[in-house]
C-alpha cells in the first residue's frame, strides 16, 4: 500500500467522521423505515395478491424476512439468494434435489451455475422460467397458476 | 480534438457527493486513493479491469492474473458467461486431435480461406491469419482448463470438418472452467455491476470506470454508483449488440422486433457505445448475422440449430410452395439467411431416419419432437400434407437430391455432400421448420493484433482493450459458424498478456 501524504490522511479522518455520521443517522432512518414497512405491509397483507407466489405467506411472513441487506440489516427492495436459501434448502445444491424429479433439473442448469433466485421466481408477480427463453420441457405444463405461461 | 482537462474528473466530483449522501456502506472497503487532481475517489483498485465474463473477458482475465496482475473481472449480468453460456459449444480450428483422429486435412491457409470467403474479404487479414494460426493453441488452453471436446462437426461454409464441440454441446462447458480456474487463481468476479461510462485521466489514458454496483438488468436506476480504478488497462469483452433492437436498426433497418433474436437478454450495446465516446473506431457494424438454422415454433435458439446444422450435407432444404429446394444447405449463414429472407416464408428441413440417427445427439431429437420443434413422419407423403407442399414436384425433388447424393455432387446448388451421407429414403423422416433470428454482431471496436482498441487518428487507446464480439473486423461481413469461442479465446488471452505489460 502507498504511504498517504498528510493531505489524504486529513481527508481520511475527514471520511471517518463523515461515516460515523451517515452510519447513525443511517440506523435512525431504519428504524423508521421498519416501521413504515410494517404498517405498509399490514396493509398489503390485506389485498388478496401480494404474496400470490408465496407458500409461505399465510405462515406470518413479513415483509423483512426477504426485504433486507444482508449485513447492514436495513430494509431493501433487492431480495437477496442468500436470504431465500436461509429458508429453502440452505444451499443450491439443496434445491436441486428438491427438483430431482423434474428432467431436467431447472436447479441444475447446465448453462448458468450461480443463478439468483429472482431471475425466475417472484413473490409479488408472476414468476417466469428463464429456461424458456430458449427450452420447452415437458413439466413446464404442470406448473401452478403463479407461473407466467 | 482538443480535451479540456480533468473534465471528466470533475464530472465525477458531483457523483461522489451524491454517494456519500446515499449511504457508508458504498464507501465500505473504498480506498484512499485519489487521481492526479485528486477528485476521484475510487471505491475499489486493482491492475487490469475486464468487464464481461463471457469466452473473451475470462480468457483475459486468467492470462493476466498468470502474468502477475491483480484483476478484477465485473459483468452486469447476475450470472457469469452471458451469451457465452448459452452458446453451442462449437469451436473451430486446425489440426486438433479430433481432426487428426477422424483423418481431416486442414491447413491454416485453408482456414484463412474459408473464413475470408464467408466474409465477403470485408474480414481484416492479419486478425484472422492470427486466429487460425493460434485455433490449435485456443482449443489446447480451453483443454487445459479441464474443458472436453468430445466431437468433431462440419459447419455450413467451412471446406472441411473442423469445428469441436464440447461434451455438453454448450459453451458453459468453458465457461466453467474458466470460472473456476479464476476461482482457484484467486480472482473476484462481481455479477451485477454495469459500466456507466470509462475514465480518462488528462493524458487520454483509460484509467478505470464509473459502475452501478447491485445492477439489475432492465431496472437502470437500480445499485449504487461505484468506482473502480485500473492501474494498468481495461479489458472490454462485453460482447455484441444481437437483442438492443433500437441500436441494430439503426445500422440494419430490416432488424426491427419483428425478428427475435438467439441471444441472452444482456446482449445490448451500451458498453460499445461508451466506448466510442472514446474516440474508439468501429467497424463494419450494420453486417449483423442472422443465424439460418432457428424455428419460429421454439423461443430463442432452441433445439433446431443442433437439427438443422447437423443434417445439411445430409438432409436437404424445401420451398414449401414450391416444393423444391432453394439453397446450398452447407452455404454460409448469410447465403441461407438471405435467401429465405428473399422468400419471405418458413422454408423446412428434411432428414430420414439414417441421417437422424447418424448426426443428432438423442437430447436434441427428443427434446425437439417433445416440444414438438421437430415432427416424425412415416412416408413423404404425409410431409407434402402436413406443410401444404404440391406433391409431385416435391417427390421428383428428393428422387432428384438422392440422386446428387449417391453421386457425390450436388448440380443444383453445389452442396457439399458430407462423407457418409445417404439418399433420403428411409422411415420415419424428420423436419423441422426455419425461420432466420438475429444472432451475432459482427461489427465493432477496430483492435490491432494486441488487442489494444484504435481511436480516429488510428493510434492504440492507452489503457483500453478489447476482445470479443465486442470487437470487429475479424469476421468481416459474414462470420463462419464456430469461429466465435476460437476469436474470444485467442484475442481475450492476448488482451489480457498484453494489459498485465501496462506500466501501473
Amino acid at each position: 500500500m502507498k504511504k498517504l501524504d498528510s493531505k489524504k490522511v486529513l481527508f481520511l479522518n475527514l471520511l471517518i467522521v463523515l461515516f460515523v455520521l451517515l452510519a447513525s443517522s443511517g440506523l435512525y432512518a431504519s428504524l423508521n423505515s421498519q416501521e413504515e414497512a410494517k404498517n405498509t405491509y399490514q396493509e398489503l397483507i390485506q389485498q388478496e395478491d401480494t404474496l400470490l407466489n408465496h407458500n409461505g405467506s399465510d405462515n406470518g411472513l413479513e415483509c423483512f424476512q426477504c426485504h433486507i441487506s444482508i449485513g447492514s440489516n436495513e430494509p431493501q427492495k433487492e431480495v437477496a439468494t442468500d436470504q431465500c436459501l436461509a429458508c429453502h434448502s440452505q444451499n443450491y445444491e439443496g434445491l436441486a434435489t428438491l427438483t430431482q424429479n423434474l428432467e431436467p433439473n431447472p436447479h441444475e442448469s447446465p448453462h448458468y451455475e450461480d443463478m439468483d433466485c429472482t431471475m425466475c421466481h417472484q413473490v409479488h408477480q408472476e414468476s417466469k422460467l428463464m429456461c424458456a427463453e430458449c427450452h420447452t420441457f415437458d413439466w413446464m405444463e404442470d406448473l401452478g397458476p403463479s407461473w407466467l405461461k | 480534438m482538443y480535451k479540456i482537462v480533468g473534465r471528466r474528473d470533475f464530472i465525477k466530483t458531483v457523483g461522489i457527493a451524491g454517494v456519500a449522501i446515499a449511504g457508508g456502506s458504498v464507501l465500505a472497503g473504498c480506498s484512499t486513493e485519489t487521481s492526479e487532481n485528486g477528485n476521484i475517489k475510487w471505491t475499489e483498485e486493482t491492475d487490469v479491469l475486464v468487464i464481461g465474463t463471457g469466452f473473451a473477458g475470462l480468457a483475459a482475465a486468467i492470462e493476466a492474473k498468470a502474468a502477475g496482475a491483480k484483476v478484477l473481472v465485473v459483468d452486469k449480468m447476475p450470472t457469469t458467461g452471458g451469451n457465452s453460456a448459452i452458446n453451442g459449444g462449437d469451436m473451430a480450428a486446425v489440426g486438433t486431435k479430433l481432426q487428426k483422429e477422424a483423418g481431416v486435412e486442414d491447413s491454416v491457409d485453408l482456414m484463412v480461406a474459408d473464413m475470408l470467403k464467408a466474409g465477403l474479404n470485408y474480414n481484416h487479414v492479419d486478425k484472422v491469419k492470427m486466429l487460425a494460426e493460434k485455433s490449435l493453441e485456443a482449443v489446447e488452453w480451453c483443454t487445459g482448463l479441464g474443458v472436453q471436446f468430445t466431437k468433431l462437426n462440419f459447419h455450413g461454409g467451412h471446406s472441411v470438418p473442423r469445428t469441436n464441440t464440447t461434451a455438453n454441446a454448450t459453451g458453459a462447458d468453458i465457461i466453467k472452467a474458466q470460472v473456476a480456474k479464476l476461482k482457484e487463481l484467486g480472482v473476484e468476479i462481481k455479477t451485477g455491476v454495469k459500466l456507466v461510462e470509462f475514465i480518462e485521466n488528462e493524458a487520454g489514458r483509460v484509467t478505470g470506470i464509473e459502475a452501478r454496483d447491485g445492477y439489475k438488468i432492465g431496472d437502470e436506476a437500480s445499485g449504487t454508483a461505484v468506482f473502480l480504478k485500473a492501474n494498468k488497462a481495461v479489458v472490454l469483452a462485453s460482447g455484441g449488440f444481437s437483442n438492443d433492437v433500437k441500436m441494430r436498426t439503426i445500422h440494419e433497418p430490416r432488424l426491427t422486433d419483428e425478428l427475435t433474436s438467439t441471444n441472452h437478454q444482456g446482449a445490448t450495446g451500451e458498453a460499445l457505445r461508451e466506448a466510442l465516446k472514446l474516440d474508439a473506431m468501429d467497424v463494419h457494424m450494420d453486417w449483423i448475422q442472422l443465424g439460418p438454422w432457428t424455428s419460429p415454433d421454439e423461443k430463442g435458439f432452441g433445439y433446431t440449430p443442433q437439427f438443422c446444422e447437423r443434417l445439411v450435407g445430409h438432409g436437404l432444404m424445401i420451398d414449401p410452395k414450391t416444393g423444391k429446394r432453394f439453397v446450398n444447405e452447407t452455404g454460409n449463414r448469410k447465403v441461407r439467411a438471405d435467401s429465405m429472407l428473399a422468400l419471405n416464408r418458413v422454408t423446412i428441413v428434411i432428414g430420414d431416419a439414417d441421417a437422424v440417427a447418424r448426426q443428432i445427439v438423442p437430447k436434441t431429437l427428443n427434446g425437439g419432437l417433445k416440444s414438438g420443434v421437430i415432427k416424425e413422419y412415416n412416408t413423404l407423403e404425409e410431409i407434402a400434407t402436413a406443410y401444404e407442399i404440391p406433391v409431385e414436384p416435391f417427390l421428383a425433388e428428393i428422387k432428384r437430391w438422392n440422386s446428387f447424393v449417391t453421386n457425390g455432387k450436388d448440380e443444383d446448388f453445389d452442396c457439399l455432400i458430407q462423407k457418409g451421407a445417404g439418399p433420403t429414403q428411409k422411415a420415419p423422416f424428420y423436419v423441422a421448420r426455419l425461420w432466420p433470428k438475429v444472432h451475432h454482431t459482427m461489427g465493432g471496436l477496430v483492435t490491432n493484433l494486441k488487442s489494444q482498441v484504435t481511436n480516429q487518428d488510428y493510434e492504440p487507446i492507452k489503457g483500453f482493450y478489447a476482445a470479443g464480439e465486442v470487437t470487429g473486423g475479424t469476421h468481416g461481413a459474414v462470420r463462419l459458424g464456430s469461429c466465435a469461442i476460437t476469436d474470444c479465446i485467442v484475442f481475450g488471452r492476448i488482451a489480457g498478456q498484453e494489459a498485465a505489460k501496462e506500466q501501473a
